[in-house]
């Protein structure tokens, strides 16, 4: 407007400095042009620049790195993975109905639910596997899906995958988990426990 | 059993939650930027009256314009969850497909394709941050294998030995 017209034509064009005599470099000056503490100013703000770029560029990669990760062959493709499977059971179909989906964890349950949840852990031997978990929703029942997959040299393989019913109980659709099997050895008849070595 | 009780679809209803969230979100954001925007841009003396009128006037329409996108956003992600039946990252980057062409419409055919192109990107990206996020949480909470003193750990794989 005109009253910060007048303002901006009275206003002189600040002095600058000493050091900004010295440092600062005109950009309407080319390379050869510049003095010696010129030329290291302007190198310096290029390289910081180019490591803002470059950091900014870093994180914006890792971040589409992990989605495309979890969607091919990660977290999101085996929760898929786990909710056809249960799907194509037949157990599945005749308990829920045909009408099943697959509902991640909220807060609360008028919230938004943050799709499947999947967690990474490591055991013992420090190998990783892939914990997952999310709701059932049939049209006759729900249901609380677990399932956990193991890392084999980079690759997931699948450990378990069960569900548990409400009002009904739990539909096992497969434990490559020897625990079962392991347990069942070392109980004798009636239960006791066979094989127990005492010391030596 | 009793984890199954808590299961419920929230998806009518989440819709008029998140509509009311980002309403309230851009309602508070946009008192804070029009009162601050109100002061600088107005002579002294009249700095306190239009720092308050401008977020009279302004904070309650970025709240509408915030409240409008959550609730688009919300009921287009309702109505792919209610096709595809199952939750990943797909569901966001679809919905804001829809939600950025839907609110770009009335600018034409162009406006609406760069739109919706442009907002399921932000949302893949959203979606891509959170992952990457519970990925990094999982490897700060991984367990350091223990060290057993007397016995060399000649098998071990672990890297780092654990503090005694």
């Amino acid at each position: 407007s005109l009253a910060s017209d007048s303002l901006n034509k009275q206003r002189k064009p600040q002095e600058e400095g000493r050091l900004a005599r010295i440092f600062k470099d005109p950009s309407n000056k080319a390379w050869k042009d510049l003095t010696a503490p010129q030329k290291a100013y302007r190198t310096s703000a290029n390289i910081g620049n180019f490591s803002i770029v470059i950091f900014g560029g870093g994180v914006f990669g890792l971040i589409i790195y992990a989605l495309v990760t979890s969607i091919w062959k990660g977290e999101a493709h085996y929760g898929d993975e786990a909710f056809e499977l249960l799907k194509a059971n037949e157990e599945c179909r005749y308990v829920f109905g045909d009408h099943m989906k697959a509902l991640g964890e909220a807060t609360h349950p008028l919230r938004r639910t943050h799709g499947i949840l999947t967690s990474r852990v490591w055991d013992h031997h420090g190998v990783e596997h892939l914990v997952l978990q999310f709701h059932l929703i049939g049209n006759e029942r729900k249901g609380h899906v677990f399932g956990r997959l193991v890392n084999v040299q980079g690759d997931y393989k699948w450990e378990y995958l069960f569900v548990d019913v409400a009002n009904y109980g739990k539909i096992i659709i497969f434990d490559h988990t020897n625990s079962v099997r392991q347990q069942h050895k070392n109980f004798g008849l009636w239960g006791s426990l066979k094989n127990i070595t005492w010391g030596n | 059993m009793a984890s199954a009780d808590h299961t419920r679809d929230p998806c009518p209803y989440v819709i008029l939650n998140d509509f009311g969230a980002a309403f309230s979100m851009g309602t508070i954001g946009g008192a804070i930027w029009h009162s601050i925007k109100g002061w600088r841009n107005s002579p002294p003396g009249e700095k306190r009256i239009s720092a308050i009128a401008a977020a009279k006037t302004r904070a309650p329409v970025l709240g509408g314009n915030f409240g409008v996108w959550g609730g688009l956003f919300s009921t287009f992600d309702c109505a792919v969850k209610g096709v595809r039946r199952k939750e990943d990252p797909w569901n966001a980057i679809i919905a804001g497909f829809f939600t950025g062409g839907a609110l770009a419409v009335r600018g034409g055919w162009r406006a609406t394709r760069n739109g919706a192109i442009g907002c399921a990107c932000i949302l893949a990206v959203f979606e891509g941050l959170g992952i990457a996020l519970g990925r990094m949480n999982a490897e700060y909470n991984r367990p350091v294998a223990p060290v057993i003193p007397d016995a060399p750990a000649s098998g071990s794989t672990s890297a780092a030995p654990a503090a005694v």
